[in-house]
């Protein structure tokens, strides 16, 4: 391999980076990011929110139907972060960021995969899958955070089970990263479904292992512990202290909270995006017939949990790629080294011995940071040269109600008492129409479901309809066009139509 | 009920004839009973399980040499021509031809010399009995309209999307417990015991689970197609293959050679014969001796809408026109009200996405429902008290209220 490659020639791991990050900022993906639901503005306008006023939000502002209610953040950091893109580069730089996460937890599992002695060609593959099971979930919001911090946990975790990571060093590692991942996304309570996974692996070890090797487990179980709770003592370093770990707590018990929220419902293999989720069980269901695997008791503990969580839960998908992705390259490799020569499996490692080494030997990042800052340069095109952008990112006309919000914004007077608005758009009503507070937003874990029953009877038209608007002193709604609720307005003499076009409709009480 | 105790039994059968252990067999049967109880519904679909069960067991013994070609290649076309006069889910039989199809293909690659006459001659009878089973498909009413129909129905998202059987099981649902259960057993065979799965077997596992995962109905599948070695493989993990540290006590090791024994001494074959009999004089004895029921089955009455059938019954003047219905409640309004016509009922292959379209734009009050009503001159709608077309008839002038009780709403056209 000529030496001289090395200093342009970005090695696999970078060449996946910058593929994630190019491939999600320059294609439709940037646009799905954003588009997905409303809540990509909600927290844009939160961190600005926070920004403006110098102070992490305790009292919520946007909502007519809590106003002022005490109002626990669960991710007031990422907030923060994604609202300063949002500021310095428009909806581009929130792009910028997201793919940045997505790209960067990718490149840390393959780093996983190839430290832990897997094969580069079949590290890659598998990296590949998990990004497809990932996919699903490839949203500019907090949870991508949650994400990168489950690979790490994942990875020191399996070196610390391995015996290549002393209990201080997990602690010095782990700790520190859960106070990140509190202050970052409510989802860390994955942190400690992890540690469990593996601390109920080590007790299955500990009550099958012969006598003379117990000890060794019991330490090992207590070093799991202790990281337990150093882990745990972590989640109190946030701006609501006890109260955040406790609201989530409260949260996952409500049982209506799958019947409302489409991300915590089972997965509906149905949708087209979530083929990834399908190939990454399927691999996994060939894996273990085909190769027969001997799993130990912490790779059945984790493949086991994470695999009841994700056909519980939609939005456990991409976890369960993440923390079965290493089983998987594990016995793979295996498998492939121990696969009797044949001409298929000879090229194979001939392709891969090859590959192997060419890697090696390539140390590019600087190809890698100069095509980023060329990217970044293009993105800010507006912001540092002026003129047109020549990388749009926005919000979609036909997807929010752009034209309507406009409506509004340019004739106040033609809507007057609070809002009513469809779940989806709270979001985008937040930011896009600041002088107006919405009626329901994608915060439902703040309002709980007694508003959400609420918001629902409205919606269903069911009889308590007009009482609960006037409730809420509900004098407009912002509703999608073929929304039911509109055909019955119409119809009713104390409602007008205000404004309509292909995306919404504005209908306003008649002043009585 | 009784369809559904000789899928059980016979699937105990199937697990008691492929040399499993009885207790095994029966908590198995058991387990599987549960999952398929989920789709324990006086329907036709009934007859599904039961063939599924039949189709499996005759593949596998075929698989295993011991039914001949000749059994295999009359029996299963036979039951295929049952099958497709009975529920419209037959083309389940033609996935376990294809999968037991490219099992034996695959098994071609690992075997030997001597071996590979009797792989091509199982590829061959199974291809033979693939296209006599599409003929048998034909000895229907319909014809090659039939699988046509069938096939159609299931490239259709929307109608998939509206039935709630072809949606993804909901593993929230404690109904879902039983299935979580089998695949949280499976994965522990599958890690524990390490079986050696045949291509076919393997297929069959691998294939059903996906399937299960897409759509809730096959979950039941899954389970009454009776792939045994699974099974044996747990039994043989259970009684030899687990390590010393995890060994069964002496009595767990007896008790199952005790239930064995007492299980070929029973021979008592007329008491279920007898208990049937009498459990069909109890549920006929107003039939055959007059007075009251002594068990009465009913359909609920707070789920379908009897007190509007009643009133409409008595009142056949209060609506005129034609009806607008409830989806879910079609089938009960075509039998408690024979003289009217529904807009809609659960068949949606039978009438295809237009109307499925239609129905759907006015049961979600989307611009242009009232066109809809009017072309299909619907006088009248028999909606669930709270449905928001309730709200929005109420507001129009040219509606009234005919009829409401908590159930249900009736709403007419005024003339």
């Amino acid at each position: 391999v000529n030496t001289r490659r090395t200093l342009w020639l970005p090695n696999v791991g970078s060449l996946l980076w910058l593929a994630f990050f190019l491939g999600l900022t320059l294609t439709q993906w940037r646009l799905i990011m954003i588009n997905a639901d409303g809540d990509a503005c909600l927290h844009w306008r939160i961190g600005n929110w926070m920004i403006d006023h110098r102070a992490v939000i305790h009292a919520d502002a946007f909502l007519h139907t809590r106003a002022g209610a005490s109002f626990i953040t669960k991710e007031w950091l990422a907030e923060v972060l994604f609202a300063a893109a949002g500021d310095v580069l428009d909806w581009n730089g929130i792009v910028l960021l997201s793919a940045a996460l997505i790209a960067t937890y990718l490149w840390l599992l393959h780093r996983e995969l190839l430290a832990e002695g897997s094969e580069l060609i079949s590290s890659t593959a598998l990296t590949i899958l998990a990004a497809m099971s990932c996919s699903v979930h490839w949203l500019a919001r907090p949870l991508l955070y949650s994400h990168l911090f489950t690979v790490i946990f994942t990875w020191q975790l399996r070196l610390f089970d391995r015996g290549q990571l002393t209990t201080r060093q997990l602690l010095l590692r782990l700790a520190p990263v859960m106070v990140l991942w509190v202050n970052l996304h409510g989802a860390f309570f994955t942190g400690f479904v992890i540690i469990a996974t593996f601390f109920m692996g080590n007790t299955i070890v500990l009550l099958t292992c012969p006598r003379g090797v117990r000890p060794v487990a019991l330490k090992k179980l207590g070093s799991l512990a202790a990281v337990a709770v150093a882990c745990m003592l972590a989640t109190l370093l946030n701006p609501n202290g006890w109260r955040l770990p406790a609201h989530i707590l409260e949260f996952f018990r409500d049982p209506l909270l799958a019947t409302y929220t489409t991300e915590f419902r089972s997965p509906d293999f149905h949708w087209n995006n979530l083929s990834g989720f399908s190939i990454e069980l399927a691999a996994l269901a060939v894996t273990l017939i085909v190769l027969r695997p001997a799993l130990s008791a912490t790779d059945v503990a984790v493949v086991g949990t994470w695999g009841l969580l994700s056909l519980l839960s939609a939005r456990n998908g991409p976890v369960f790629a993440l923390v079965v992705t290493p089983i998987l390259a594990e016995h793979l490799h295996e498998a492939l080294t121990k696969a009797v020569p044949g001409r298929c499996i000879d090229a194979y490692r001939r392709l891969s011995a090859h590959m192997t080494v060419l890697n090696r030997s390539a140390n590019g990042w600087g190809t890698v940071v100069l095509v980023s800052i060329v990217l970044v340069a293009v993105m800010a095109k507006p912001k540092m040269l002026g003129g047109q952008p020549l990388v749009t990112s926005g919000v979609l006309s036909n997807r929010f109600p752009v034209a309507a919000t406009q409506f509004v914004d340019a004739h106040p007077a033609a809507v007057s008492g609070e809002m009513y608005n469809t779940f989806s758009w709270g979001g985008y009503l937040i930011l896009y129409l600041p002088a107006h507070k919405v009626f329901v937003d994608g915060r439902n874990d703040f309002y709980g479901m007694a508003l959400i029953r609420e918001w629902n009877d409205v919606d269903q038209i069911h009889q308590d309809w007009d009482a609960i608007l006037k409730k809420y002193r509900v004098g407009w709604t912002i509703l999608p066009r073929n929304h039911a609720l509109n055909s019955f307005l119409a119809l009713r003499t104390d409602w007008r139509l205000a404004y309509e076009d292909d995306v919404a409709d504005i209908y306003t009480r008649r002043p009585e | 009920m009784f369809v559904c105790a000789t899928i059980v039994w016979l699937l105990h059968r199937q697990l008691l004839a492929e040399g499993n252990e009885l207790l095994l067999s029966t908590v198995l049967a058991l387990l599987a009973a549960a999952v398929c109880a989920t789709h324990w519904l006086a329907r036709p679909h009934l007859a599904t399980q039961l063939l599924v069960v039949v189709f499996a067991w005759q593949l596998r013994w075929f698989q295993r040499g011991r039914t001949t070609t000749c059994r295999l290649l009359i029996l299963l076309p036979l039951l295929t021509a049952l099958w497709a006069n009975l529920h419209g889910a037959f083309v389940i039989a033609f996935a376990l031809i294809g999968i037991h199809w490219v099992g034996t293909v695959a098994s071609w690659v690992g075997a030997t010399a001597d071996e590979k006459p009797a792989v091509r001659h199982r590829v061959m009878v199974l291809t033979a009995l693939g296209a006599a089973c599409l003929l048998a498909t034909l000895l229907n009413p319909n014809g090659w309209r039939l699988p046509l129909r069938v096939v159609s129905y299931m490239s259709s998202p929307l109608l998939m999307g509206l039935a709630q059987e072809y949606l993804p099981p909901n593993f929230r649902d404690p109904t879902m417990l039983p299935f979580l259960l089998v695949c949280v057993l499976t994965l522990l065979m599958l890690v524990i015991v390490r079986p050696r799965l045949n291509a076919t077997d393997a297929l069959l596992l691998l294939a059903w689970f996906l399937l299960s995962l897409r759509m809730v109905r096959n979950c039941a599948a899954v389970c009454a197609r009776g792939c045994a070695d699974p099974r044996r493989t747990l039994e043989h993990a259970y009684l030899r293959a687990a390590p010393p540290s995890l060994a069964p006590p002496p009595l767990p090791r007896l008790f199952p050679r005790v239930m064995t024994s007492v299980d070929q001494m029973a021979g008592a074959s007329g008491l279920p014969m007898l208990a049937t009999i009498a459990m069909v004089l109890i549920l006929a004895k107003p039939q055959l001796f007059g007075g009251p029921p002594l068990i009465r089955t009913e359909l609920p009455a707070g789920r379908f809408p009897a007190s509007a059938v009643q009133f409409l019954r008595h009142s056949p003047d209060a609506v005129s026109g034609e009806m607008f219905n409830e989806y879910a409640w079609g089938g009960y309004l075509i039998l408690a009200l024979p003289e009217r016509k529904v807009f809609i009922h659960p068949n949606l292959d039978a009438y295809g996405e237009k109307l499925t379209r239609q129905f759907l734009q006015v049961n979600n009050i989307r611009p242009g429902w009232q066109d809809v009503l009017a072309r299909y001159r619907v006088g009248w709608t028999i909606l669930p008290r709270d449905h928001p077309l309730n709200q929005v008839l109420a507001r129009r002038d040219d509606w009234n209220l005919v009829y409401t009780d908590p159930i249900s709403s009736i709403y007419g056209r005024k003339q």
